[in-house]
């Protein structure tokens, strides 16, 4: 049976040891793999830091403290290899590569309007600061606490919290540029 | 306090991080400043233009690689967590000529200390030298690296 909760899976690690690394695994993969690719935009690059991660969850289960947020604690092994692959590797700008079968089957409109905002909140996201970047992925993507986001990123919390407003008016300012300038230019034609 | 901090104290409300005083002085500003109301809105578009994305997810093959390298960890590898031992439950395990040497300089080192502190002068047949002898003859057990049985040498 799957455990409901995060608390009841680290209770089941703590029973079981690396036994209970499948649940775990299953609970997690798909937001390990959507945080890496975000920060890599790079899909191979991010399965492998995706299987790293994993990996040194299954190396490491017995270090899990019963007090501690196991989605914090992932995170950190995940953004610890993320960082690993881009000091090992030049992350590509390219956002056009992403394979079409990650995500969900939507109908033909839907499809062009959705990835269409998708692709201009991408190009924004990616417009941003590296740092900033990540505050926004790890709060709207995998939204994690203030004190979760303090202890992945070994900040304080009030730094978080200023990090994600200076953050947000970035992209809010992105944003707006850029939509002024597509209105600039359909007026000109 | 500034519109900016405000506005820095709505985007922590939108994240269920404000506490309700906070909250409380937040919406009395906002009741009566476009800017930041306007500011609010604008972030509230931004999250939920975010999160309404479709979700990314993790390829098939990521499966097969994870789940079957730790299945193959787990067969060879037991699922136990290390303790460590106590000082008073480790033993030590040294080479017989070590033990031996040891053991001799133990034995001479208490026949010279029991010497010093009875004084010279004092028999051998004196019981509480008898006494001291015995107390300070250690029991060590020594554990071969070869496949001899384990000799006790008392």
């Amino acid at each position: 049976m799957q455990p409901a909760t995060d608390e009841q899976l680290i209770e089941r690690i703590k029973r079981e040891g690396s036994l209970a690394f499948t649940p775990l695994y299953h609970r997690y993969k798909h937001r390990v793999y959507a945080y890496c690719y975000r920060l890599l935009k790079h899909p191979q690059n991010a399965e492998d830091a995706a299987q790293e991660t994993f990996l040194k969850i299954h190396r490491s289960l017995h270090q899990l403290d019963n007090s501690a947020s196991l989605q914090a604690w992932i995170f950190t092994i995940a953004r610890n290899e993320v960082y690993t692959m881009l000091r090992r590797t030049k992350p590509s700008e390219d956002l056009d590569d992403i394979s079409d079968d990650v995500w969900d089957d939507q109908t033909p409109l839907d499809r062009v309007v959705a990835r269409e905002r998708s692709e201009l909140l991408q190009h924004c996201l990616a417009l941003l600061r590296p740092a900033y970047r990540e505050m926004l992925i790890l709060r709207e993507y995998e939204q994690l606490s203030y004190s979760e986001i303090a202890r992945v990123t070994n900040l304080s919390e009030s730094a978080v919290k200023s990090a994600l407003f200076k953050a947000r008016k970035s992209m809010g300012k992105k944003l707006e540029t850029i939509l002024k300038g597509t209105n600039d230019e359909l007026r000109a034609i | 306090m500034s519109c900016e901090q405000f506005e820095e104290q709505a985007s922590a409300y939108i994240d269920h991080e404000l506490r309700d005083d906070e909250a409380e002085t937040l919406f009395r500003h906002l009741g009566g400043c476009a800017s930041c109301r306007n500011a609010m809105t604008v972030t509230l578009d931004l999250r939920s233009g975010l999160r309404d994305q479709a979700p990314l997810l993790a390829p098939k093959e990521l499966d097969e690689k994870v789940l079957s390298i730790a299945r193959s960890r787990q067969s060879w590898m037991p699922d136990r967590q290390a303790t460590p031992a106590t000082v008073w439950q480790r033993r030590i395990s040294m080479r017989i000529p070590v033990a031996a040497a040891a053991m001799l300089i133990l034995l001479f080192g208490s026949f010279f200390a029991s010497v010093l502190w009875l004084g010279l002068d004092q028999s051998a047949d004196n019981p509480k030298v008898q006494t001291v002898f015995l107390m300070a003859v250690p029991t060590v057990e020594v554990r071969a690296y070869t496949m001899e049985p384990v000799v006790t040498i008392q």
